[in-house]
């Protein structure tokens, strides 16, 4: 194995005693092939810093909170004849549903709210990936399920096609397939694994025998490990 | 309006969870997110950009932010609030001026300058012209080759963390394994691009 990336590492990270210092600084002007050598490291820290601002974009993507009401300080009647209207929507809910919401209309209200539309900006990888989000997002469900299919056998896209591809199976209500693609997620190392916390999302969809307890597990797998989803995980976690 | 002095605590909170490392970080980087999200409103307002381009600015915001502190940047001579905002206001105008002059983000080159700008300038002059831009999106191909451990192992070294911090996070026996698994896999990426480099090689 090469010395001199580690060499090149060590002068990055400060490692080096001022006289190596000066000596590696002298060698990238004298020898040429080394020279190389740092322009590779350099470039691949550069994009590996790229890579990593934008998984931490789509980690901010999930966290936005929502729009807040605006303010106007005139026309208050229509603001009273709501709160009104919603005050009788609320007691009728209280009566009907005097209840917190059930784990499956908690999922329902995730899903209506966030996985209705992919985030273009979700992904900076491959066109086909983006086919696929396309196609997700057309309501295209047949031709997604087909593009996430075959990214998934491939190691480059395996990761996110098959998070893709469980998200097309939880939209088209296919929870066993769904919770298929979650496992398998979950097995991959990812920097921040969405796995536990999609795979509980389809559990409290499927809402079988045992689903409840499972999701709630995986849940405060979430919440304590602070993996993507956490906040939400510990808003579900307080009504089951 | 909420005074400054009521968010003091709480960027107290941030700025020793974002110093402190470890899995605990991801929190501190969302509660900052959150801390600021109102900025993305005056990005609108002040700066007349579209709410997906100020919402952008707002995510590199953040990200800078959480990097210069992770990085001992942050050196705490103005408020957390002051400080985001600064950075916050850099990025609205780079991206007014990128939207009117077509020119390229001016941000998306700081981390290949920062590397570079550690070399004098004999050294960065000969380095500087081997470095091939245009191999970014064959380097982006060759990451997800290498594997997803090692992917792993290299974005959390990019973010800051320990060999230490990822030994726990990726549950490895020891830092030094965690150095050495590292290394290789910067190799493997160099492997990889062989096919590929008439400038590295």
């Amino acid at each position: 194995m090469s010395e001199t990336l580690h060499y090149i590492e060590d002068y990055f990270t400060g490692a080096l005693s001022p006289e190596e210092k000066l000596a590696f600084e002298q060698r990238c002007t004298s020898d040429q092939a080394f020279a190389q050598d740092v322009a590779f490291y350099i470039s691949a820290r550069s994009m590996l810093r790229e890579e990593l601002h934008e998984l931490k974009r789509q980690q901010f993507s999930l966290l936005k909170p929502a729009p807040a009401p605006v303010k106007r300080i005139r026309a208050i009647m229509p603001y009273l004849a709501a709160a009104v209207i919603a005050g009788v929507f609320i007691t009728l809910g209280w009566w009907f549903f005097f209840r917190a919401p059930s784990t499956q209309q908690m999922a329902t209200r995730y899903i209506d709210a966030h996985l209705q539309q992919l985030s273009v900006t979700m992904h900076s990888g491959s066109d086909s990936i983006q086919s696929g989000i396309n196609a997700y997002n057309n309501k295209d469900y047949q031709h997604a399920t087909a593009i996430f299919s075959r990214l998934s056998t491939q190691e480059a896209t395996a990761a996110d096609a098959t998070r893709y591809l469980g998200l097309v199976y939880l939209a088209t209500g296919q929870y066993d397939q769904a919770i298929v693609q979650f496992n398998a997620l979950m097995q991959f190392p990812l920097y921040a694994n969405p796995g536990p916390f999609y795979k509980a999302l389809a559990l409290m969809k499927r809402n079988g025998s045992g689903d409840r307890q499972l999701a709630k597990a995986l849940l405060e797998e979430v919440r304590d490990k602070q993996l993507p989803g956490s906040r939400q995980a510990t808003q579900w976690l307080k009504n089951m | 309006m909420i005074p400054p002095s009521a968010y003091s605590g709480q960027e107290q909170a941030i700025l020793a969870g974002l110093q402190l490392g470890g899995s605990p970080r991801r929190t501190y980087e969302e509660q900052l997110y959150r801390l600021f999200y109102y900025l993305i409103g005056e990005g609108i307002r002040k700066y007349h950009l579209t709410e997906e381009d100020s919402s952008s600015a707002y995510s590199d915001t953040i990200i800078s932010v959480i990097d210069n502190i992770v990085h001992g940047r942050f050196e705490g001579r103005a408020s957390l609030k002051s400080y985001t905002y600064q950075i916050f206001s850099n990025k609205c105008v780079d991206i007014r001026r990128k939207t009117s002059t077509n020119r390229e983000k001016v941000h998306q080159t700081h981390s290949l300058d920062a590397l570079v700008g550690m070399l004098p300038d004999n050294a960065r002059n000969v380095v500087q012209q081997l470095i091939d831009n245009n191999k970014r999106t064959l380097l982006q191909q060759c990451l997800r080759e290498i594997g997803e451990k090692c992917k792993q192992m290299l974005l959390l070294f990019e973010d800051g963390y320990s060999d230490k911090e990822i030994a726990t996070l990726l549950e490895y026996n020891s830092p030094d394994v965690v150095k050495v698994s590292r290394r290789r896999c910067m190799e493997k990426l160099k492997e990889k691009m062989l096919p590929f480099n008439h400038y590295y090689e």
